[in-house]
């Protein structure tokens, strides 16, 4: 048996890790009120752009490079974005989000398409240099708080990518795998095809996971809207802002989930180290008994001896 | 009519008012009640609005585009500031909402 003196150096490393993770579970619980309300916040937003594309889409018989392009071209190169976490400590939240992206990147391959990858979030960007992979574009910093800044920067760079021509490297589909937030609990990892924008109606599937877009209304009769200054110019100005908002939700539930799950593997973390202490303990008390036990024996042995010699 | 103005990462200000004045693409476009159907993109410059209690907000916002239909105004831009008192207005406003 180890000596209580080891036992009780244990106890206090131990105990100092649940002080640790306690207080990294409080940390990520009270951010995760925080994401809920930037993920409100933003939420008028992006209804006011699907309202307006709904309409949009209703009035006008629309032709955009957003919506089909470049499936005629039969161009392979499609880009994969990967939303993961900054940081650790957060349970298998950024190895899910890599383990489906892996098995995207070889279903694309197996397709014969040539993915690219895009990646947002410390962890993914570190796993993916350690492999050598190419990585055609990174983002790091502030993914348990993604801004508005970061998510322009995001969808202009995948915009771009899109936008190009297949023979200048241009991309002919957007998937985008992150973190859905289920509930406090649950978190689901999931993959979209972000571009192109399949216009589809909600009440038939809105369980496919490819279906992005605003339903297309077929009953009532949509307002008659007059378009300033064109149709065209407005679908331009719409069209990047709702992949903008889009993205911006990916990134927002993937930051509460990425919260969410921290607070999960923090309270487990702590469960253990207070059952490690509590059977730490017990041994220290057994190995304190046994050595009382000792000492007794050998005092009443000793005085045995002694009594019988006299 | 009722006024929805939200920026990317926050709703702004939500209420009725009698008028509103956004800078539309070719200049700046005065709305009304029971204006026609409208659907703009909005360039950077000042929104003023009137809500119906009187006064005058003004809002500096950039990119953006508002729809206009059923005496309903949406607003949404990437940016907005509240310039000079409505700056107060819309911070009682926050706090009466929390």
């Amino acid at each position: 048996m180890a000596s209580q003196l080891a036992f009780k150096s244990r106890i206090e490393s131990t105990q100092s890790l649940a002080k640790i993770f306690n207080a990294q579970e409080m940390i990520a619980s009270s951010h995760i009120a925080k994401a809920r309300n930037v993920a409100l916040a933003a939420k008028p937003y992006s209804d006011a752009i699907d309202d307006a594309m709904m309409s949009l889409v209703a009035h006008t018989k629309i032709s955009h490079p957003i919506f089909e392009k470049k499936e005629k071209e039969n161009n392979p190169r499609v880009a994969v974005m990967a939303i993961t976490a900054d940081r650790g400590m957060a349970g298998a939240y950024t190895s899910s989000i890599i383990r489906e992206t892996e098995g995207l990147l070889s279903r694309l391959d197996g397709e014969g398409k040539i993915p690219e990858l895009y990646v947002f979030g410390r962890r993914g960007v570190s796993y993916f240099k350690y492999r050598n992979r190419d990585i055609e574009g990174t983002w790091e910093g502030n993914s348990d708080h993604p801004g508005v800044e970061i998510a322009e920067q995001i969808s202009q760079t995948l915009l771009d990518a899109y936008m190009k021509p297949a023979s200048k490297g241009g991309v002919s589909e957007l998937y985008i795998v992150f973190t859905e937030f289920v509930n406090m609990v649950v978190q689901k990892v999931r993959i979209l095809r972000m571009l192109p924008v399949q216009l589809v109606d909600h009440s038939e599937d809105s369980d496919d996971v490819n279906s992005v877009g605003p339903a297309v209304a077929d009953s009532g009769v949509p307002p008659l809207y007059t378009f300033e200054p064109s149709a065209e110019e407005v679908l331009d100005a719409i069209l990047p802002r709702y992949v903008q908002s889009r993205i911006h939700e990916c990134l927002l539930t993937a930051a509460a989930s990425e919260t969410a799950s921290r607070q999960n593997a923090m309270h487990t973390a702590t469960d253990n180290a207070n059952d490690l202490i509590d059977q730490l303990t017990r041994k220290l008390n057994a190995s304190r008994q046994a050595s009382i036990t000792q000492e007794l024996t050998e005092i009443i042995g000793s005085a045995d001896a002694l009594n019988k010699e006299e | 009519m009722s006024v929805n103005l939200v920026a990317a990462d926050r709703p702004v200000w939500s209420g009725e008012a009698k008028a509103a004045v956004i800078p539309a693409e070719s200049g700046a476009m005065g709305i009304l009640l029971n204006h026609e159907p409208v659907l703009t993109v909005i360039k950077k410059g000042e929104i003023r609005l009137t809500p119906v209690e009187g006064g005058e907000l003004r809002f500096n916002v950039d990119d953006g585009f508002a729809a206009f239909d059923a005496n309903k105004l949406t607003i949404a831009v990437e940016r907005c500031t509240a310039t000079e008192e409505k700056a107060l207005h819309s911070g009682a406003e926050a706090a009466a909402a929390e």
